[in-house]
């Protein structure tokens, strides 16, 4: 016989209702899991001067830094200058470059990462935007700090030397 | 069962139906004139008659042989069993099932269906997706600045030859610049460097990784993974 009772057929008929929904759910919810690999970062970039000639405290502007220049590694520096401050916005494998005052040109690239962790690339030019004096590819923590120094410098009468600060931070 | 027996002649299906007083009177009165008529028939009822006497008298022995008491017994237990399987089967029957086999069951009769809505689903997520993902092919941008960012005036403190504009894209202002939160005090991870200048060094404190380079001096190379 080919009778089929009302439940087999409610069933059918459910199922056929809650596959588009079930389906959009699931896109909905795999993008999402995939997401978790980041694409898009934001950064900012500061260029600073250290001098061993100050008062030994930290300017406002540089309060972000404020715990990192209380480090034995900037122990010696009692002057803190900001020369330049730059915000970028990085997309994933596309390579986005800031020019500062000084000439020197410093590219980011984001090379992937997670919502924890980024990995870039930074690559830095000397004084006069060509000259290649950094190339690098490292991992930090989401939000994590990357220092430079690119040797001595001199501005407005304040010798030291030249830093950049370099944090970004993943973006949705 | 009477099929079974060769020996006994045709009409051994009637003769036990007339032994066993299951005839009605009219087949039964015709029998019992067949009976007069053969024999054979007559002998074949006698033997029946003989096993049941031998098998009725056997039980009868053994039963007398039983105390009443030991029946009361032999019918508790008779009884406590069926009970007890009865129990048995009413757990069974009341006992519940998972949701996941409620489903199975429910579903396995339409298992073809629920293929065809799992396909469908399976369709669906390959559209939506298809639909968030960018089309291949994309027009180049300008350098590697992103096609959806917008292009900042040059800035005058920026000493760009103009030559170099193409391969130099300008930075492009976060929305909310000042809105980073405390840098992370971590160490960064290098995977590979390459210092241009005359001298170069990695310090790493646990909290910071400083990157030292200088701005003059000979290409030198290196390599490293920390």
């Amino acid at each position: 016989m080919t009778h089929r009772t009302p439940h087999r057929s409610l069933v059918a008929v459910l199922a056929a209702a809650l596959a588009p929904v079930l389906g959009v759910s699931a896109a909905i919810a795999v993008p999402s899991a995939a997401q978790a690999a980041v694409s898009k970062a934001n950064c900012r970039l500061h260029q600073v001067l250290l001098s061993k000639e100050g008062d030994g405290n930290v300017p406002k502007e540089l309060a972000f830094l404020r715990d990192t220049l209380k480090n034995d590694e900037f122990a010696i520096y009692k002057g803190f200058y900001l020369l330049e401050r730059k915000t970028l916005k990085l997309d994933l494998e596309s390579r986005v470059d800031a020019g500062f005052g000084t000439g020197h040109k410093l590219g980011l690239t984001l090379l992937g990462g997670d919502d924890a962790k980024l990995k870039l690339r930074a690559e830095l030019t000397g004084r006069d935007g060509v000259k290649s004096l950094l190339d690098t590819t490292y991992s930090i923590q989401n939000n994590g700090q990357l220092m430079i120094s690119a040797g001595s410098h001199t501005d407005a009468g304040r010798s030291g030397k030249l830093f950049f600060a370099i944090q970004c931070g993943s973006s949705a | 069962m009477t099929d079974r027996e060769p020996d006994i002649p045709s009409g051994a299906q009637a003769l036990q139906q007339y032994f066993d007083d299951e005839l009605d009177p009219a087949a039964e009165a015709a029998f019992a004139a067949k009976l007069d008529r053969e024999p054979a028939l007559r002998e074949h009822l006698r033997q029946l008659g003989r096993i049941r006497e031998l098998v009725t008298h056997d039980l009868e022995r053994r039963a007398s042989e039983v105390p009443r008491a030991r029946f009361e017994q032999v019918w508790d237990e008779i009884d406590r069993v069926i009970g007890e399987e009865q129990r048995q089967a009413r757990e069974v029957s009341a006992q519940p099932r998972s949701i996941w086999q409620r489903l199975w069951a429910a579903l396995r009769p339409a298992s073809v269906q629920v293929l065809a809505a799992a396909a469908t689903a399976a369709v669906v997520v390959f559209v939506v997706k298809s639909m968030n993902e960018p089309g291949v092919n994309q027009p180049d941008g300008v350098a590697s600045v992103p096609h959806s960012a917008p292009v900042a005036k040059p800035q005058p403190t920026v000493s760009t030859p103009p030559d170099a504009i193409a391969h130099v894209p300008l930075p492009v202002a976060a929305p909310d610049g000042d809105a980073f939160p405390a840098p992370s005090p971590v160490d960064a991870e290098i995977h590979g460097i390459e210092f241009g200048g005359r001298n170069g060094r990695i310090s790493q404190t646990g909290t910071v990784t400083v990157l030292y380079v200088e701005d003059d001096g000979a290409p030198q190379n290196s390599e490293r993974s920390l």
